[in-house]
């Protein structure tokens, strides 16, 4: 009995030590299966667009993501985009519906640089992503709370940023914040995810912020209504579902 | 007995209300616009050309997963009183007119079986990669009434059947029992009467022989006067062998979009196929010309393709291929101008020959910077082009560019008629000083000619659901070029608002 309690002691201080020395990769994929072990989602979402801590616009849509790359989006308000829909598939593949032409356009990834209706979200971030597939993480610093980490592009990766600063909580591997820089090395802006709620074990933001450090904007993604990992088909994700008026 | 058929009604209704658990609740959204433009160019006289507030309703209802409905209503209020006569002035419908447009009023089947649905009813359909011009959309005819619209489609009534078997694929199958014409400009009414317009003839010899005799009356403006023709236009009617019919699969491979499609059916334009002239009677020292005019729509099948994707090697330019080989009916015009000119030949040839021919639309857009977008466009025939001897070239540029949070919006668009031989024949000018003024000038070889259309708009949306949209729409070009000729129409400004939920 007694040798079996020093065993116990043994395994649980062998664990503990393998946790405190995991590296920095390690640490950014474990936070990244809170993302890639989630199948599918579904939600509604209420984009807030500010400036100078005014309220510009809020745009609503439901989102349905099904793996790392499936997303459809349709958006219910305001008017001037109520009725669009955009569908985007594996390898950037990406098309809008255009309700008053009642028409699906196939978009080219270009248009990514115009940002997302107006806010300080970018296509990109309206996606689940894995950066452990694309960076390589080092460790600025941490707290007992928290590691902040820096990460930069993995040569020939298709890495959309030169730079980016992830805070990962140490409680589930939440990714809280995200600072982006320019090619200059300059803050370009900040995201903060926060209100995380459990899903079966995996812990899914319900805000996202975005804070621009060349504007005085900010935008704010809130999700109300999460399903998740409900088996979403593939069929979902196609241009024959993209033409209905749903 | 009466117990089978307690026990179908209790099965009954279970589905009924299996199928109401899973309905949504049904979805409206409303909008409100009014357009109001000024013809300020190539007009006897600037003013107000539209007045137009439009109410648009649209409800959609999910009863269930397999089932939904959608409709949609337009109220458009034309802004303009239509009669003059002391007691058409007591109906409202002649002091406040409007007009009923519906886009859509269709029953979605969704998921038959597996990948196949069907919509059923009045709906739009819009084939081609291309923007706005699209030689493989021919199921919808062409609202060509609204010049800034560019030939939006209006809905019809059809069947359409969409299967997809496996990954991208997917075929498309689509009934429309009777045939639609395009809605055409009022301009087309002026363009009927502008006797420099070309003759549509497919042959240049039957061209020239109808501009000599033209030259008779287009060189003595004093002794004849043109009066607005009677046009009468043949309708294909409402018979099996009329139904149109359109086929079209579609796939993804390497990156890019690819479709093949076929149609069977008519040209929704109108081409003439008879034209009789007489003077019948006499005004002073002018002789009245009257003409009485005939207008068909000719057959014609369409085999298309397109293709769409972005290319890699130019940062990811948006690049598109669309084109339509056509196979057209022939249709014979006749022009007897015997009453008018005594001793002349009847003139008979194709106004078009069933030579194949084809229509393309290559494009590129891109993001050179966050806030501007460059869309290009060569357009190879337009849109209300037809036949092989009629088709010209084009180019379609738009700047695109949206600043403060997208509240502001500047596009500037525009369109060139590539330069053209104009192959006309040089008339007899006893004049030998022949001006843009002469009356006869159209009808003229005028060497290459050339046109432009300028679209510069500028668009405030202040909160969202509003939308403020100011703009002009200007044509230049000689009298035969394809944007200066009278049916181009007017040059205009408008000012357009629309608000909804």
């Amino acid at each position: 009995m007694h040798r079996w309690s020093s065993l116990a002691i043994v395994a649980g201080l062998f664990l503990a030590l393998k946790a405190q020395a995991l590296t920095p990769q390690q640490i950014l994929e474990k936070s990244d299966e809170n993302v890639t072990k989630v199948q599918d989602q579904q939600y509604d979402a209420s984009m807030a667009v500010f400036e100078n801590g005014k309220l510009l616009k809020t745009v609503t849509m439901t989102i349905a993501l099904k793996g790392l790359y499936k997303k459809l989006i349709r958006f219910t308000g305001p008017s001037d985009v109520k009725g669009m829909s955009i569908l985007t598939l594996e390898d950037g593949i990406m098309y809008v519906y255009l309700p008053t032409y009642k028409k699906i356009r196939r978009v080219a990834s270009h248009v990514k640089e115009q940002g997302f209706m107006g806010s300080d979200f970018e296509y990109d971030d309206m996606a689940q992503s894995a950066l452990s597939s694309f960076y390589n993480a080092y460790l600025i610093d941490e707290n007992k709370d928290e590691w902040n980490l820096k990460l930069t592009p993995k040569p020939g990766s298709n890495a959309s940023r030169s730079r980016l600063d992830v805070t990962v909580r140490k409680e589930g591997f939440i990714t809280n914040k995200v600072t982006v820089y320019t090619e200059t090395g300059a803050k370009y802006k900040t995201q903060i995810r926060s209100n995380y709620q459990n899903f079966s074990g995996l812990f899914l933001p319900q805000r996202i912020e975005i804070i621009s450090h060349i504007s005085n904007h900010k935008s704010v993604l809130d999700f109300t209504n999460v399903r998740s990992n409900k088996g979403l088909s593939d069929d979902m994700f196609t241009k024959r579902v993209l033409m209905r008026e749903e | 007995m009466i117990r089978k058929a307690i026990r179908a009604s209790l099965c009954l209704a279970g589905l009924v209300v299996a199928g109401n658990a899973l309905a949504e609740d049904p979805k409206f959204g409303l909008n409100i616009s009014s357009d109001i433009r000024a013809d300020v160019d190539r007009v006897d006289k600037p003013g107000f050309s539209r007045n137009e507030n439009r109410v648009e309703g649209k409800v959609s209802y999910k009863a269930n997963e397999h089932i939904e409905l959608v409709a949609a209503l337009d109220a458009v209020f034309i802004g303009f009183t239509q009669d003059n006569k002391l007691m058409g002035l007591t109906d409202r419908t002649n002091v406040d007119p409007f007009r009923l447009e519906s886009d859509a009023a269709y029953v979605d089947l969704l998921d038959i079986a597996k990948g196949l649905d069907m919509r059923i009813g009045r709906q739009i359909v819009q084939w081609g990669a291309a923007d706005m011009i699209n030689p493989t959309d021919n199921v919808c005819p062409d609202d060509l009434s609204d010049p800034l619209k560019f030939g939006k489609n209006i809905a019809n009534q059809m069947i359409k059947v969409d299967y997809s078997p496996w990954g991208s694929m997917t075929f498309t199958a689509i009934w429309v029992p009777v045939f639609r014409p395009a809605q055409l400009p009022v301009s087309v009414n002026a363009a009927m009467t502008d006797a420099t317009n070309e003759f549509p003839f497919a042959s240049p010899q039957a061209r020239a022989r109808g501009e000599n005799l033209r030259a008779i009356w287009l060189d003595n403006p004093d002794t004849y006067d043109l009066r607005t023709p009677d046009v009468d236009v043949d309708v294909p009617d409402f018979s099996f062998d009329n139904s149109q019919v359109a086929l079209k699969a579609e796939w993804e491979a390497g990156g890019w979009d690819m479709s093949l499609s076929y149609y069977k059916g008519f040209d929704d334009m109108p081409v003439l196929i008879d034209v009789k002239s007489t003077v019948d009677v006499m005004e002073g020292e002018k002789l009245g010309v009257n003409s009485a005019v005939k207008m068909a729509y000719p057959r014609m099948q369409v085999l298309g393709f397109d293709l769409s994707g972005q290319l890699p090697f130019l940062d990811n330019m948006g690049f598109w291929v669309e084109g339509a080989v056509i196979f057209p009916e022939k249709k014979l015009l006749s022009i007897d101008l015997t009453g008018v000119v005594p001793g002349a030949e009847v003139i008979t040839s194709p106004v078009v020959d069933d030579n194949p021919f084809f229509k393309a639309t290559v494009g590129a857009d891109y993001t050179p910077i966050s806030w501007m977008m460059l869309n290009v466009q060569y357009v190879r025939g337009f849109i209300d082009e037809f036949g092989a001897y009629a088709l010209g070239n084009y180019m379609v540029g738009v700047v695109d560019t949206k600043f403060l949070s997208d509240r502001l919006g500047i596009r500037v668009a525009g369109i060139t008629q590539l330069p053209r031989k104009d192959d006309d024949i040089d008339l007899p000018d006893p004049a030998l000083g022949l001006t843009r003024d002469s009356p006869s000038y159209g009808a003229h070889d005028n060497g290459y000619i050339t046109s432009y259309v300028f679209f510069p708009q500028v668009m405030v949306n202040p909160w969202g659901a509003l939308e403020i949209i100011g703009g002009g729409y200007f044509l230049f070009g000689p009298k035969e070029s394809k944007f200066g000729q009278i049916g181009a129409g007017s040059s205009l400004v408008f000012l357009k608002a629309q608000v909804g939920f």
